[in-house]
């Protein structure tokens, strides 16, 4: 066993370190202002570094990269609260890969690859507190294709997204089965909106969408699998992205302790705050730890395995998200709550990654029961 | 002891309730529903409505405008307004500047700022902290110099609550630099935000909203007249005005009416095929929390029966512990939204427009995620529970 970066995992980190500082200093907030919440030209460069390809298989054409690949990106996404919709499109693209019949990977995963189609994966509903096994979507087949009913809940990146994976269960079976389509046939039934951490979602409401035969993705067997497969993988993803949010949180509010002063002298002399400080030190180890636990789950064979890894990588690193989030706003006073001060930012990216990772009682049932 | 309401004191909610039913309208009542913060316009119209029965200001005394009731009377008009979603009255108007004035002000003063409090008139904003000035809040830097009959007011305030919507200013200020003890050389200076050479700039906050404010004085012209007591005693009025601050801070009407609201929104929130409200994990942090507010209201009621002044130490205790379960029931409250937690909070400029009844999820959904994120600060405004912590140990320990 060996728990550190090998010396090319260590010159990815390096360069996805410095591309994120770079692009939270001087590109974030023109990222933002775009008309789509997200520069198309950082996007391009995302993909032309290789930050999505690498995530997918080679067999599928991209760089075929490993689980570490994908927790280094993605704590530099964190880092760098970059919004440029990378993992969305990853999650979409590895289970085209994974569930995909081979026309339809032909079909759509070279422009997604290229840079030129971005796709997210719309699963979650809002009755599912967060169990991605809970869908009440339904296709119903009809001439030849099928008929959708369901709502799908803050979808995010959808309404800039050129494609949309659907989920749902065939009427009668109750098999898992995968639409892909083009999202301007959702836009009917889309309600999009901002999002707390400055993203852009959407509901998609399916009221009788009618789909063809060959919008269908999967197969017919296994796309429940990869599916649960491709979302644990995000699961992880966003752990990994907590845990850059929670090294700049850290960071920034070991710095102010330095600097702010309050009764003549500067406020970490204080032990009440050291203490808190100390604290979240604790959470940052331990949310590191706890991801590379979640990493070495993801290659379990055994899906239950693989589950109940991952959830506890997320109920810990929720947990420590909590502790970051709470004590490095406490600690910064007034400033932090504003939109100005980044530590605001990253509160906000840690609320939202706690719930998009499933919530602690999901994770903690999923655990226990695996 | 005797823990039952009597006929009196049912005879008066139901009189409370009326008032409530005849005067609360329809559309306020939504957009608390939708946990947006209200406006001027509404708590205006809502403290002329109390002030038509003599109800503006229930804890004021008698003579100055209050009702004479007892702390119970008092206590239940609290539940039922809050609960019902009435907007507050303005809390620096009522609970802060007005009890300064009457407790310290000249005659004169009295005269001129308590009747337009209480017909919701005219609007004080607090001007205490400065940017190097929070919890070491006598560090304050804002110079007040005499010249002639006026004061002529330099400096920054910063945290400003509604001074964008508000017509005056009450401040802490320094008058004379040269004193002892920091403490020693501050005055607390009434000013009227119209004068010349006041700047206020709304703070963007991170939920979006933005009542919090900087305010600027370059060289305003204030008559002395506006000095309440006596000049370089501030701090000492202004202890007494925090310690009313913490005992507001306890803010059990608001816990009771939030909590209802959560049992109210997760037994509407859908969660696999149940509701949210049945969920074992989540109904036993409920009921945690009720019993939590059940024993900070029992306490609020011990303080308020004890007598009129709460001693410092209590007072602390009611403010850490308020603003530690206001931020646990809005985590709660925002539990019961789902995936639509994650939905942006409107800007008040667009807070008619029709688009906003086709954002996704529930209609209170942006309004209680803001209160989440807003109440973050509770547990640092006010005096931070750092400060309240050290207080509470120092009264124990005698030093």
């Amino acid at each position: 066993m060996d728990l550190n970066l090998s010396a090319e995992e260590k010159l990815l980190k390096d360069s996805v370190d410095s591309y994120a500082r770079e692009y939270l200093a001087s590109r974030r907030k023109a990222s933002m202002a775009e008309p789509m919440g997200f520069s198309l030209e950082v996007w391009a460069e995302l993909v032309e570094l290789g930050w999505l390809g690498v995530e997918i298989p080679e067999a599928a054409g991209g760089y075929g990269g490993s689980a570490v690949d994908s927790i280094v990106i993605h704590e530099g996404i964190g880092f760098g609260l970059i919004v440029e919709p990378l993992l969305s499109t990853v999650l979409a693209a590895r289970l085209i890969a994974a569930a995909g019949t081979a026309a339809r990977q032909g079909e759509l995963l070279p422009p997604i690859l290229a840079g030129g189609s971005r796709a997210v994966l719309a699963h979650y509903e809002a009755a599912a507190g967060g169990d991605p096994e809970f869908i009440e979507t339904t296709a119903q087949a009809s001439g030849g294709g099928w008929v959708l009913h369901g709502r799908k809940a803050m979808v995010l990146d959808a309404p800039s997204s050129d494609l949309v994976v659907l989920s749902a269960k065939l009427a009668g079976s109750g098999e898992l089965a995968l639409f892909a389509v083009a999202t301007p046939r959702l836009a009917a039934g889309m309600t999009a909106c901002g999002t707390i951490d400055g993203l852009r979602a959407a509901d998609l409401f399916l009221d009788g969408l009618a789909v063809s035969a060959a919008e269908r993705l999967d197969g017919g067997a296994g796309a429940g699998a990869a599916l649960a497969a491709v979302l644990d993988h995000g699961k992880i993803a966003m752990a990994a992205q907590a845990l850059g949010v929670m090294e700049a949180a850290l960071a920034m509010t070991a710095e102010y302790l330095g600097t702010r002063k309050q009764f003549g002298v500067a406020i970490g002399t204080f032990q009440a705050l050291q203490h808190k400080l100390a604290d979240m030190v604790v959470a940052v180890e331990l949310g590191r730890s706890i991801l590379l636990y979640g990493v070495a789950a993801l290659a379990e064979e055994d899906p239950d395995r693989r589950a109940r890894g991952v959830s506890a990588a997320v109920v810990r690193m929720i947990e420590s998200a909590e502790v970051i989030g709470t004590h490095a706003i406490q600690l910064h006073g007034g400033i932090g709550v504003t939109e100005e001060h980044m530590i605001s930012h990253y509160f906000r990216k840690l609320a939202m990654l706690k719930l998009r990772m499933g919530g602690t009682d999901f994770n903690l049932a999923r655990f226990g029961a695996g | 002891m005797d823990f039952r309401l009597s006929a009196e004191d049912i005879a008066f909610r139901d009189q409370v309730r009326g008032f409530i039913a005849a005067n609360l309208s329809p559309e306020v009542a939504r957009r608390f529903k939708r946990g947006w913060r209200w406006t001027r316009a509404e708590t205006e119209m809502w403290t002329r409505r109390l002030h038509a029965v003599g109800w503006s200001a229930p804890n004021w005394p008698v003579q100055y405008g209050g009702t004479g009731w007892s702390a119970v009377w008092k206590h239940i008009f609290e539940v039922e307004t809050w609960g019902a979603g009435a907007p507050p009255t303005h809390n620096q108007n009522f609970d802060l500047v007005g009890p300064i004035v009457f407790t310290f002000g000249s005659d004169a003063q009295k005269r001129r700022v308590l009747p337009p409090i209480l017909a919701g008139e005219y609007y004080w904003a607090q001007g205490f902290s400065e940017p190097g000035a929070g919890s070491d809040l006598a560090s304050l830097r804002t110079k007040a110099l005499r010249d002639g009959d006026d004061y002529i007011v330099n400096g920054q305030k910063i945290w400003t609550t509604d001074a964008n919507v508000c017509d005056g200013v009450f401040t802490l200020v320094r008058t004379d630099p040269q004193a002892a003890k920091p403490q020693a050389g501050i005055s607390f200076l009434l000013i009227d935000l119209k004068l010349p050479g006041i700047t206020v700039r709304p703070i963007r906050l991170y939920n979006g909203e933005t009542h919090l404010n900087e305010v600027f004085f370059d060289n305003v012209r204030v008559p002395a007249e506006n000095l309440v007591g006596e000049e370089n005693k501030g701090w000492g009025y202004t202890k007494i005005l925090l310690s009313h601050e913490r005992v507001a801070s306890a803010r059990v009407f608001e816990l009771k009416r939030d909590l209802a609201e959560v049992v109210a929104h997760a037994a509407e929130a859908p969660l696999r095929g149940g509701r949210l409200l049945d969920d074992r994990a989540f109904h036993d942090r409920l009921n945690r929390l009720q019993i939590e507010v059940a024993a900070l209201e029992y306490t609020v009621l011990r303080v308020l029966t004890e007598g009129p002044h709460a001693s410092g130490r209590a007072a602390s205790v009611l403010k850490i512990r308020g603003s530690e379960l206001l931020q646990q029931v809005a985590a709660l409250k925002v539990e019961t939204l789902g995936p639509y937690a994650e939905v942006e909070y409107p800007m008040p400029e667009g807070w008619d427009e029709p688009w906003l009844d086709m954002l996704p999820g529930p209609d209170y959904a942006s309004g209680a995620m803001a209160a989440y994120l807003q109440l973050r600060a509770a547990t640092i405004y006010g005096g931070s529970n750092e400060i309240q912590r050290t207080l509470i140990a120092r009264s124990v320990l005698g030093r």
